[in-house]
């Protein structure tokens, strides 16, 4: 399950399923059920992150292959004790979207290109285990809220930089600003989610 | 022309170099860094437990960014091509440490090491 919670839900969700541990070591045994275990738990997440990055539903779901045989093959560079593996396989997922987009300079080409509902219609689904949409759920709606409640100029600067693989020169450029404001408008972000996040109980881990 | 001690000469320079290095610690933990700028970071970042400290810090924020995106599933084509490239001949590589890899940079498509809970 997710090691980024709510703290009201920081207890196991799922007793009954083998931890992200156990699968973990049955992949680096090589048991590719563990690896098909983990994609049904986290497959949802990279996909998303994929999709919103690279904005091509085919780009995102070749990029979703390609993070999960990479944790296969480097299952024994994950450490339980530095961090969640969610967090993990997503870290990936952006290295890998990122290197994609600078390589073919892509970048989303619609101006809709940010609301993936309205590009993909009714592919959203409602299939994933309910405990971990629940999980999952509670945090991107505060972290959704915490975005939300940005200046304007902060939270596009965050949306270009971690969403469409801008530089901070770039988009000093793009916005005709001086790379100062732009480093500036960074930091201010951050340091403004981090405590909205925090008020709200979300486990920074 | 005055001249600090060498303690604090030591100092002084540490000091630049931490703030150098934090002027661009919130775009390094975005991945908004370019190429050029990286090195400077990383060579620091290695020698300076405060600065990793505060990308830590910064990372934790940034690690919770892709949770604000609209959920889908991929269709199960996907994971089918996954098993069977698995099923093929995909094996974990072995667990031996890696010579001189750079737990730092994340930039380069190596993979990143986890972080957050440090």
């Amino acid at each position: 399950m997710a090691a980024v919670t709510h703290r009201d839900d920081a207890i196991d969700m799922c007793p009954d399923e083998p931890s992200d541990a156990d699968l973990i070591a049955a992949m680096e045994a090589g048991e590719p059920g563990a690896l098909e275990a983990l994609y049904d738990r986290y497959s949802r997440a990279v996909f998303s992150f994929a999709l919103r990055m690279l904005g091509e539903r085919a780009h995102a779901e070749e990029l979703v292959q390609e993070v999960f045989l990479r944790a296969w093959r480097q299952s024994h560079r994950f450490s339980t004790q530095r961090g969640s593996y969610i967090t993990w396989l997503l870290s990936i997922t952006h290295n890998m979207a990122i290197d994609e987009i600078r390589k073919q300079n892509r970048r989303p080409k619609r101006a809709d290109a940010d609301d993936p509902v309205r590009l993909l219609g009714n592919l959203r689904d409602g299939d994933a285990p309910v405990e971990d949409q629940a999980v999952l759920a509670t945090v991107s709606v505060q972290v959704r809220a915490a975005l939300a409640q940005l200046p304007e100029a902060q939270r596009n600067t965050i949306e270009l930089a971690y969403f469409r693989g801008l530089t901070q020169r770039e988009i000093a450029d793009a916005q005709g600003e001086p790379l100062g404001t732009v480093k500036t408008r960074m930091r201010l972000a951050l340091r403004k989610l981090r405590d909205h996040l925090d008020d709200q109980g979300i486990e920074l881990t | 022309m005055t001249h600090l001690p060498p303690d604090n000469l030591a100092n002084s320079a540490a000091d630049a170099a931490c703030t150098s290095c934090m002027e661009n610690m919130d775009a390094y933990a975005l991945d908004a860094l370019d190429v050029d700028e990286i090195d400077s970071v990383v060579a620091h970042l290695d020698a300076c437990p405060a600065c990793r400290e505060e990308l830590a810090r910064a990372r934790e924020v940034v690690n919770l960014l892709p949770f604000a995106v609209d959920p889908f599933s991929p269709p199960p084509a996907v994971k089918a091509g996954l098993m069977v490239k698995v099923a093929a001949g995909e094996r974990p590589e072995d667990a031996s440490p890696v010579l001189f890899a750079n737990p730092w940079r994340t930039t380069g498509g190596d993979t990143p090491p986890a972080t957050g809970g440090t």
